[in-house]
């Protein structure tokens, strides 16, 4: 009775199989009658929305069962060992462009390649949309006009009186984190996932935080602040008493506070690219532990939880780097 | 026994106190927004930011412990 | 921690600063500025609009009220002159109706001189053919030829007579 082995077994494989496929096809067809049943009901209760809910949850599992089996038995089952874990450093790609002896880290090159991509929809953008801009702008001009818009509008309200570059750095930065946030959904690793590229990018708004300062306050004005100096403005006052005057405020309480202010200030770029590099790579890393979990039965599920920490964070994590940084600029050219 | 691997646990606690900072800030904005439904955008935006700010000290912690676990 | 120093290359770093500020620098250029300077034309453009249609709109409302006086003056001119026309129509009527009237009453004397001198002449002709009526009536009474001359005595008396009396109506 050997056989009744092997027809069990078969029996079990594609029994299941053509079970779930049953359920998915009646599940829908059913879900639709009682859809429509329940669409002449006004104000439907619970207890009347139920068919609709039961035959939904049996057409959704059905649906999956089917998948999951169908994959497992097209690709034989593979035992996948030891998590390996994406690389913090990411595997440097050797003899790129076939040029030989060459090796970039894949970030560059999604890097580049994120850059190719949106300067062309710039230069395609410029060709046709804004040669002909109508005065009642519809589809991608409104689009645009909108983006445009509200970022002016964002950094202006945080900011009086600032450039027009400034607003246009924040437009090219926006730009860049909420597409890598999509390049990570294609499965690619993102960009933003490197520590090099979160320190670059943390160092710039540095740079622009002290330039901004040094520029609006001047390089004693800077120090002052961090001291807690008010500066002594009254008119009639020669240097060396404006001195003493200022000096006479270090006898406050105040003071002793300045150097966790110098601290807390040197600490911005470290915690500004610790936070963007650390939600990306986790999440990376936890879409792919549940990949590695479920070796075959990945259908849907990582897709439903991927949408959490593929999308929703990393666009958190952008808006919040862009303001962080409108913040940290304003404080260092707040006017006390 | 890896005793990298305890390290790694004992620096995810740092995600308990961001839990517990973040939903007492959840509890008072539905408190706030309860008690003023206009200004129920301004309260979003300001919680939105207190979030993502505390839930970068959980960060750092699964940062360290990354780095630990995978940094030879 | 020697591992962690292999994460972090400078090189690289600077790198993707150099690649964020080639992609800030091609944005502004191509998307940022133009953008915001066709924004802001259409801004300036609508405020001129806007400001050129109430300059627009307070002329006319001048002009409405300039209109209005001048209706009003004109209004005022036609009725006075109304009033003259009407004073000089009645003036007018007033003479005519007085010579209306006396052309009437000329009319009427005429006419009753005419109808005098008809009853005058009617008169003598009765006179005459009564007075032949009577003779006749006398010679029959009498029966016998009256005098003519007596006869003509007799009624001239007899008129007389009766003109002393009274009108004859």
């Amino acid at each position: 009775m050997w056989f009744l082995h092997e027809l069990l077994d078969l029996a079990q494989h594609y029994g299941v199989l053509v079970i779930a496929l049953l359920g998915a096809v009646l599940g829908f067809a059913f879900r639709r009658g009682a859809k429509r049943r329940l669409a002449i009901v006004e104000a439907p209760t619970g207890r009347q929305k139920l068919p609709v809910r039961v035959w939904t949850l049996v057409a959704v599992t059905g649906a999956w069962i089917f998948a999951v089996l169908l994959i497992s038995l097209v690709f034989r089952d593979e035992d996948k060992g030891r998590f390996e874990a994406p690389e913090i450093h990411p595997k440097v790609v050797e003899n790129v462009f076939g040029i030989h002896g060459l090796s970039i880290s894949p970030t560059l090159l999604t890097t580049w390649g994120i850059m190719a991509v949106l300067v062309g929809l710039a230069l395609l953008l410029r060709l046709t949309v804004l040669r002909r801009m109508k005065q009642n702008p519809k589809g991608v001009q409104l689009l645009l006009e909108t983006m445009v818009e509200g970022l002016d509008k964002y950094v202006g309200d945080k900011l009086h009186g600032m450039s027009v570059s400034f607003g246009a750095y924040i437009f090219a930065l926006a730009l860049l984190l909420v597409c890598s946030a999509a390049v990570e959904l294609l499965g690619l690793h993102a960009p933003t996932a490197d520590i090099n590229m979160a320190i670059g990018l943390s160092l710039i708004t540095y740079f622009l935080v002290n330039y901004y300062g040094f520029k609006r306050k001047g390089f004693f004005g800077r120090i002052k602040s961090y001291l807690g100096i008010r500066p002594a403005n009254e008119p009639g006052l020669r240097c060396g008493q404006k001195v003493k005057a200022e000096m006479k405020q270090l006898a406050k309480p105040q003071t002793i506070a300045a150097p966790f202010r110098i601290l807390s200030d040197l600490v911005v770029p470290l915690s500004l690219s610790c936070r963007l590099f650390g939600n990306m790579f986790g999440g990376m890393v936890i879409v792919e532990l549940l990949y590695w979990a479920l070796h075959h039965r990945a259908v849907g599920i990582p897709s439903v939880a991927g949408l959490f920490f593929n999308v929703f964070h990393p666009l958190i994590q952008a808006f919040i780097f862009v303001t962080l940084t409108l913040s940290y600029i304003e404080e260092a050219t707040a006017e006390e | 026994m890896d005793v990298t691997a305890i390290g790694a646990g004992l620096c995810m606690l740092a995600a308990g106190g961001a839990g517990l900072g973040m939903g007492m800030a959840t509890g008072r904005a539905a408190e706030a927004v309860g008690r003023q439904p206009e200004a129920a955008g301004k309260i979003n935006s300001i919680f939105l930011l207190g979030l993502a700010l505390t839930e970068s000290t959980a960060i750092y912690g699964l940062l360290t412990a990354l780095i630990i676990l995978f940094v030879k | 921690m020697g591992g962690l120093a292999e994460l972090v290359s400078p090189e690289e770093i600077l790198l993707h600063i150099l690649n964020m500020i080639i992609l800030f620098l091609l944005l502004r250029k191509l998307l940022y500025k133009p953008v915001r300077k066709f924004m802001q034309e259409r801004k300036e453009g609508l405020a001129a609009s806007l400001e050129e249609a109430e300059q627009a709109h307070a002329k006319a409302e001048k002009l409405k009220i300039e209109y209005e006086a001048r209706i009003a003056d004109a209004e005022e001119n036609a009725r006075a002159r109304a009033l003259e026309i009407t004073a000089a129509a009645n003036a007018s009527a007033k003479t005519m109706a007085e010579s209306a009237r006396a052309e009437s009453v000329a009319l009427l004397d005429k006419a009753r001189d005419d109808a005098r001198q008809e009853r005058a002449k009617a008169l003598d002709g009765m006179q005459q053919q009564v007075a032949t009526l009577a003779v006749g009536v006398a010679e029959r009474i009498l029966q016998r030829e009256v005098n003519k001359s007596d006869s003509e005595r007799l009624a001239a008396a007899f008129f007389q007579d009766m003109e002393k009396g009274g009108e004859m109506a």
